[in-house]
């Protein structure tokens, strides 16, 4: 009835072969990591608290430092939290029915329940995905014709 | 809140499913209860766990821990509780994967551990490649006949291991899947 995948701006792999399936199938689809371990959320190369707050996550925020801050950026623009945004370009996928959103506080919640009344528009949605590229679509066109 | 169906199914699940693998190994028991107590009243009607988070701070931490929350009443109702089974629970050779043994098991321990007599929707957490379809359908289509488990989902899947799920279900007449 679903299928629970990792899925971020960060990590698109799914839209090649995944999302398709789900549809196919008519299952709900629900995102894991929606903010790639936090780096999306504005967790940095400092980060120290929380389960994914290691190596992992530093060593992500290090390898994606240009693209964050070119992020960031659009976030300001746009005038949403990073993390509501990373949040609501999820909610924006038909396929998607909900992603997981894993607070290690009270403020955590709160702040990403704003993400479910922002809606992107296309030009920011077309920003999003020069920052983050995806796979190019769907097998197999998206690697074939 | 926003609600939409779960996949094709007729049930409604809010737009954020709360994530609980903190809960436990990164936040205290006390606050978890309070983060769900605040989803709740938020809307936020769709709970997501697994059976080995606490990981190697303990596998079953986080299923305790919401289950001490379900316990303090009249809250079970109004919530969609997930879980997963797959994952390592102990060091015996059948106390994880797929077979029609460890789910059978792993379901009653999780049941336990949440303090609820059913799970609404019940993940595989990983693929198993060594366990047949058929098994894992029968041992799935067992629990929803006792009223164990509504749903069933799956985590971490290949696409074309969501198709051959599906044929393989469709040709038993699963319904839960």
């Amino acid at each position: 009835m679903s299928e629970q995948s990792i899925y971020s701006l960060q990590n698109r792999a799914i839209e090649l072969e995944m999302i398709p399936a789900c549809r196919a199938y008519g299952m709900g689809l629900i995102p894991w990591s929606p903010l790639a371990g936090g780096i999306l959320g504005g967790a940095n190369e400092k980060v120290k608290k929380g389960r994914r707050a290691d190596s992992e996550v530093k060593d992500l925020a290090v390898k994606h430092r240009p693209q964050l801050e070119q992020y960031k950026a659009l976030c300001k623009q746009i005038g949403e939290p990073p993390a509501v945004v990373a949040l609501a370009w999820l909610l924006m996928n038909p396929a998607v029915t909900a992603p997981i959103i894993g607070p290690r506080t009270m403020d955590q919640l709160k702040d990403s329940l704003r993400a479910i009344e922002v809606r992107l528009d296309a030009p920011t949605m077309k920003k999003l995905d020069v920052i983050w590229p995806g796979p190019g679509g769907e097998a197999p066109e998206a690697y074939a014709w | 809140m926003i609600y939409t169906k779960l996949g094709r199914t007729g049930l409604q699940v809010s737009r954020l499913c709360l994530g609980t693998m903190n809960f436990g190994p990164e936040t205290s028991e006390k606050e978890s209860h309070a983060i769900m107590d605040e989803a709740l009243s938020l809307g936020i009607n769709f709970f997501d766990t697994a059976n080995v988070y606490g990981w190697k701070k303990g596998e079953g931490w986080t299923e305790q821990i919401i289950g001490r929350w379900l316990a303090l009443g009249s809250r079970r109702e109004k919530i969609v509780l997930a879980t997963k089974v797959y994952g390592r629970m102990g060091d015996g050779p059948n106390d994880r994967r797929l077979s029609a043994y460890h789910i059978r098991r792993a379901c009653e321990e999780s049941l336990q551990r949440l303090q609820t007599d059913h799970i609404d929707l019940y993940q595989m957490h990983h693929i198993d490649l060594e366990t047949p379809w058929d098994e894992i359908w029968q041992a799935m289509e067992q629990l929803i006949r006792e009223g164990k488990v509504i749903y069933v989902g799956s985590s971490n899947f290949a696409g074309w291991q969501i198709a051959t799920a599906n044929q393989t279900a469709a040709r038993r007449n699963f319904m839960g899947w």
